[in-house]
């Protein structure tokens, strides 16, 4: 019994670490990540990302914060690539939606590093949007 | 090789030197040689052989008076012949003249072409800024064009319009309308109404303070001659139906169709889109402020307007204080109707409500109302003035989310409805849906910058049956529904009725349908490579008719229905103008 509350508290150590890593991005992946956006999705959510013309959500500031700010970068990548774009969902590949999301993190205030965010949700469960 | 070479530098140094590219191969068998100068009498009196105009006629009928089409032969429909036009948003209704089929592609491309054969004559490319062509979407695609003279005349996605020789396409002259820069954009094209150039602003929703405008221009010069405001302007009497807003806070009324003209009246009619925010909560018309009223003219209105001068004879607002997105910006049907035993003259039109309103064109009096697809934000209609009781729980608020009927796009979107002489119906593509909206307020110290400030999540009707498209026939002699075909595939198309009894519509998964007028039958149907988001039209060459329709995806409206039904698949390219004959 002790053991197995030690292993869990390992655990929720390990995921809370884990998940406290801030989302890791490049600004090149920002830049392809505003060509598509705007290609793909400026239309619904507006090229400011809040002044869409078609009923798309506010993709920065409260909006955002309210329905994103407490999750992961990957539940919001799984979103994204099951329901957007809403006419054909899953209709971008994997890379072009990492890079979307790289842009809509970076206006919502995320910093960019050096190194790209792979689409890989594995890797993006541990990117906290938590900030 | 020599000769290419050389037209193709000329190609280059003409592009270099002009706004855009034309460039011209008419070989000696070219219908250019038989080419007549188009008159007023022509506009007025249209060849039953030429489709001369937005919608066909001036009262934007959509109807094709040929009739070797008919109910018997229709089913013998095959292609005549295809071109392909430039991927991108496609609601292209060609012009037809003298044998010369003129058609607009995605990105401000104007190409004349031999309509019996599909042969080049000439084309137009317009250089754009490269922000404009990333941005894509409707703002590259126009619904239509005009014929006067012997030009044809465009609007284009930087806010100019431009006349084009039809016989050459050289650039006959170009104006400036507005700063594209601030967010004005043409989609549709302009109409001519007794000798003056008519072109319907858009793009209004980027928050230009004091919204868009109608203007009139010179067909020789392109000088414009009058600006009619679609939004009231500080001076105008409605500026205090803005509910005490400064004109800088007053936005939208884009006039996205274009209009209708009757010369009996002298008159052009016009509808004209929503106002922005679309959340009246947020765009600060609601609550009512006393002293004020709320209404937001001149926006979900017909505007009568003097073609000569400008002048706004008559506005009557189909929707007060909009806060749904319902926009009312559709084609304006002219038609005389037998109504309690006189004949009236009527302008006829719905929104996205598609609710058949018919009004006396001479003086805006309402006559009668019909509500056709399912919607549950209008209560009733005062019979006798028109004046709606709205459904206040369909009424957005800041806070909470609200079901409304039909979501944003409308039951039935800017496709056209049809009128045909011969059954007195009026043909509606529609859709029936519902949309879950929860307003978008601002943050807390932000300056708005356009977009509708409402979040739309699409869904059913309630107790759906799975079927979302529904093209219905309104009988407007006697008011009453005649038919109605419904399918799972929403309607995505304009309509044309014929004098063969013949109805041409699409629908969103591609299919191309030729129906009984009377009945609603199907007659024939033939699968396209891409959504039909285009009306059809209906010409005549050497004797034999034709019937062509532009087939392509990406709009808006194609999109966003798309979210009802993403298990109808579209290419993201392939936009194609099909032509087709009895074979």
């Amino acid at each position: 019994m002790r053991l197995l509350a030690l292993m869990f508290t390992f655990l929720c150590a390990a995921v809370s670490t884990a998940a406290a890593q801030a989302p890791v991005f490049s600004p090149e992946q920002v830049a392809r990540g505003k060509a598509s956006y705007i290609q793909r999705c400026g239309m619904c959510h507006g090229e400011n990302l809040d002044d869409g013309d078609f009923g798309g959500a506010p993709l920065r500031g409260s909006w955002f914060r309210d329905h994103w700010g407490s999750g992961s970068v990957a539940s919001l990548f799984s979103y994204v690539k099951t329901t957007m774009p809403p006419d054909n969902p899953g209709g971008l590949n994997d890379t072009t939606y990492t890079d979307i999301l790289s842009y809509i993190l970076q206006r919502n205030g995320y910093a960019t590093a050096g190194e790209e965010m792979k689409p890989d949700e594995k890797a993006m469960e541990a990117m906290s949007l938590q900030n | 090789m020599r000769r290419s070479l050389n037209r193709f530098m000329l190609g280059i140094a003409a592009g270099a030197i002009s706004t855009g590219g034309a460039w011209a191969q008419a070989p000696a068998s070219s219908p250019t040689a038989k080419w007549t100068t188009i008159t007023e009498d022509m506009l007025r009196k249209p060849s039953a052989n030429d489709w001369l105009m937005w919608r066909g006629n001036y009262a934007s009928w959509g109807y094709s008076p040929l009739a070797q089409i008919n109910k018997s032969n229709v089913k013998n429909l095959r292609v005549a012949w295809t071109w392909s036009l430039n991927s991108g948003v496609t609601e292209s209704e060609p012009l037809v003249h003298d044998g010369i089929l003129f058609v607009t592609n995605s990105g401000d491309k104007i190409q004349a072409l031999n309509a019996a054969t599909g042969d080049l004559i000439w084309e137009y490319r317009r250089d754009l800024a490269p922000q404009l062509i990333q941005q894509g979407g409707n703002s590259l695609a126009k619904r239509n064009m005009a014929l006067y003279g012997d030009n044809l005349y465009i609007t284009t996605s930087d806010a100019h319009v431009v006349a084009l020789d039809a016989r050459t396409g050289k650039i006959a002259f170009d104006h400036e309308t507005a700063d594209w820069k601030k967010g004005y954009r043409y989609t549709s094209g302009p109409f001519m109404a007794n000798g003056v150039l008519v072109a319907s602003m858009s793009g209004c929703n980027l928050a230009q303070p004091g919204g868009c405008f109608i203007t009139g221009h010179d067909p020789k010069t392109g000088a414009e001659k009058w600006r009619v405001h679609t939004v009231a302007q500080d001076g105008d009497p409605n500026a205090k139906t803005w509910n005490g807003l400064p004109l800088s806070e007053r936005f939208g009324g884009s006039a996205w169709i274009a209009g209708s003209y009757d010369p009996e009246t002298d008159t052009i009619y016009h509808g004209v889109g929503q106002p922005y925010p679309w959340i009246a909560e947020i765009r600060g018309t609601t609550p009512k402020k006393a002293g004020f009223d709320n209404s937001a003219l001149y926006t979900d209105a017909t505007l009568a307007i003097d073609p000569k001068t400008g002048k706004m004879k008559w506005h009557f607002q189909h929707l007060e204080n909009d806060t749904l997105d319902l926009d009312y910006a559709y084609e304006r049907i002219l038609v005389d109707l037998p109504i309690a035993g006189k004949m009236r003259k009527t302008v006829v039109t719905a929104g996205k409500l598609a609710i058949v309103e018919v009004l006396d064109r001479t003086n805006g009096q309402f006559l009668w109302a019909k509500e056709t697809a399912f919607q549950n934000v209008v209560k009733s209609i005062d019979p006798k003035t028109g004046v709606k009781t709205i459904n206040e729980a369909a009424m957005p608020h800041i806070g909470k989310t609200t079901f409304n009927c039909p979501a944003d796009p409308g039951a039935r979107g800017w496709p056209s409805t049809g009128y045909s002489p011969k059954t007195q119906m009026l043909y509606m593509p529609m859709t029936e849906y519902c949309s879950n909206t929860t307003p978008a307020p601002l943050e807390a110290g932000e300056k708005y910058t356009g977009g509708g400030r409402a979040v739309y999540a699409r869904v059913p009707i309630p107790n759906s049956d799975g079927k979302f498209g529904r093209l219905e026939a309104v009988n407007l002699a006697n008011q009453k529904s005649a038919w109605v075909q419904r399918q799972r595939a929403p309607m995505s198309s304009g309509v044309m009725p014929t004098a063969g009894g013949v109805l041409f519509a699409g629908t969103l998964d591609r299919y191309f349908r030729a129906y009984d007028d009377k009945n609603g039958k199907v007659l024939w149907e033939t699968r396209l490579n891409n959504a039909l988001n285009s009306p059809p039209i209906s010409f005549s060459v050497n004797g034999k008719q034709y019937v062509a329709i532009a087939v392509g995806n990406g709009s808006s409206q194609v999109r966003s229905l798309n979210t009802l039904t993403p298990d109808i698949k579209n290419p993201d390219g392939g936009a194609t103008l099909w032509v087709f004959a009895v074979q």
